[in-house]
């Protein structure tokens, strides 16, 4: 009764590899840690973008964890920083800012810097393309840069460092472990200072870049719409002068 | 019989010029030479109210048009933000608009009050501006001085 059929068999030796398939993958979603309490709640798992990289507007990244190791991510697919910078002219650069805030929340990202009339935003990768749309229906946009910054190489280079680095680490321990003698042993604890040190100072390089990669930034700077009043089409205007002498300066003019 | 003649043309002159009055609101100040204005008066936080008046252009042109005309003057040509469209009558019957614009860059922000009232013969606006919090304390005096035009 127990036994099984060649069909069965062959079934059961599919479904355990993909089974397993399955978990490594679910495994390698770990979260990563943000440098904002909100990110930290809410953001997904690192990001790395789609693989086609565009100067204007990103397609919406593609999923993939930084965790994977390198060589199961395809060599086509890029590592990008997506950022996007504005001027925008707006009748009220207060509620502006107000929204733009708004904006950050809305997609679970955060404000990194309120200067003046400019802001800088933080979204996930992956929600991008929709904030950046949101931020500039927020006025008149005069001026407008995105940027798509391949960091793939860098990356690579960072995660080999830090395999690298781990391993001579393992190999000093176990040289430590089978030090004969105070000297040799003070040697080799001097040297695992370093590679400490160096583990750490890539392991931050590392989690900055994530980071870079997982949250796209957007800076607009707000101007009020009054002063680019050169630029409004005068064909627009009522031949009324009256209507034009309607004007709070004037009226708050003491003389 | 000349000073009758006199007396007779300063009467018309006032008359065609549409002479009418404004009650001063409450703590503020009517100033004696309001320069280009009919009227105007000022609070001591600065605040000002002033009337003016002027020939309407063509007499089938009523209060609808002249509402968008202000509205599109002020908001698509000088850029204000239009913070409140809301209906006003003068004490003499005549109904108005009452609009408030917003302006101003970060926490310098202005407020703007414009009731518009409109005759056959003639437009009048009742103009007010200040910081938006200095108008905002005043604004039920404002909008009453703004309605009791007559």
């Amino acid at each position: 009764m127990n036994s099984l059929t060649s069909r069965q068999c062959a079934l059961r030796n599919g479904l355990v590899p993909a089974c397993a398939c399955l978990t490594l993958i679910v495994a390698g979603c770990a979260t990563l840690k943000g440098d904002s309490p909100r990110y930290a709640s809410r953001a997904p798992a690192n990001y790395v973008s789609a693989p086609r990289l565009r100067p204007t507007m990103p397609a919406r990244p593609r999923l993939v964890s930084l965790e994977d190791d390198q060589a199961n991510v395809p060599p086509k697919q890029r590592i990008v920083v997506y950022s996007a910078g504005y001027r925008i002219t707006v009748p009220d650069v207060e509620e502006a800012i107000r929204e733009a805030e708004r904006i950050a929340e809305a997609f679970g990202g955060y404000v990194q810097l309120v200067h003046g009339n400019a802001i800088t935003i933080r979204v996930p990768a992956p929600s991008h393309p929709e904030a950046v749309q949101r931020v500039e229906a927020l006025g008149n946009v005069t001026f407008r840069k995105q940027e798509a910054i391949d960091v793939t190489e860098q990356y690579v280079d960072l995660e080999a460092r830090l395999r690298n680095a781990t391993a001579v680490r393992k190999r000093l321990e176990a040289l430590l472990a089978r030090a004969e003698d105070v000297t040799a042993a003070i040697a080799v604890e001097k040297e695992l200072n370093r590679v400490g040190e160096e583990i750490e100072r890539l392991e931050a390089k590392l989690e900055l870049l994530k980071n870079k990669v997982a949250l796209s930034s957007i800076t607009a700077t707000f101007e009020y719409v009054g002063r680019n009043m050169a630029a409004l089409n005068s064909a627009t205007r009522l031949p009324f002068a009256w209507l034009r002498g309607l004007d709070p300066n004037r009226l708050l003019q003491t003389r | 019989m000349n000073r009758m003649l006199s007396a007779s043309f300063l009467l018309l002159l006032l008359g065609s010029a549409g002479c009418v009055s404004l009650e001063t609101p409450d703590g503020y100040v009517k100033l004696k030479n309001p320069g280009s204005y009919d009227f105007k008066a000022v609070s001591p936080r600065g605040n000002a109210i002033a009337l003016s008046s002027r020939p309407n252009e063509d007499s089938s042109a009523g209060l609808e048009f002249w509402s968008a005309a202000v509205e599109h003057q002020k908001v698509d040509v000088d850029g204000m933000k239009l913070a409140g469209r809301d209906e006003i009558n003068s004490r003499s019957g005549l109904a108005g608009k009452l609009f408030t614009f917003e302006t101003g860059d970060g926490r310098n922000k202005l407020a703007y009050l414009v009731a518009l009232y409109v005759k056959p013969d003639r437009i009048y606006t009742i103009e007010a501006a200040g910081q938006a919090d200095a108008i905002a304390a005043d604004r039920e005096k404002l909008r009453r001085s703004m309605a009791s035009l007559r």
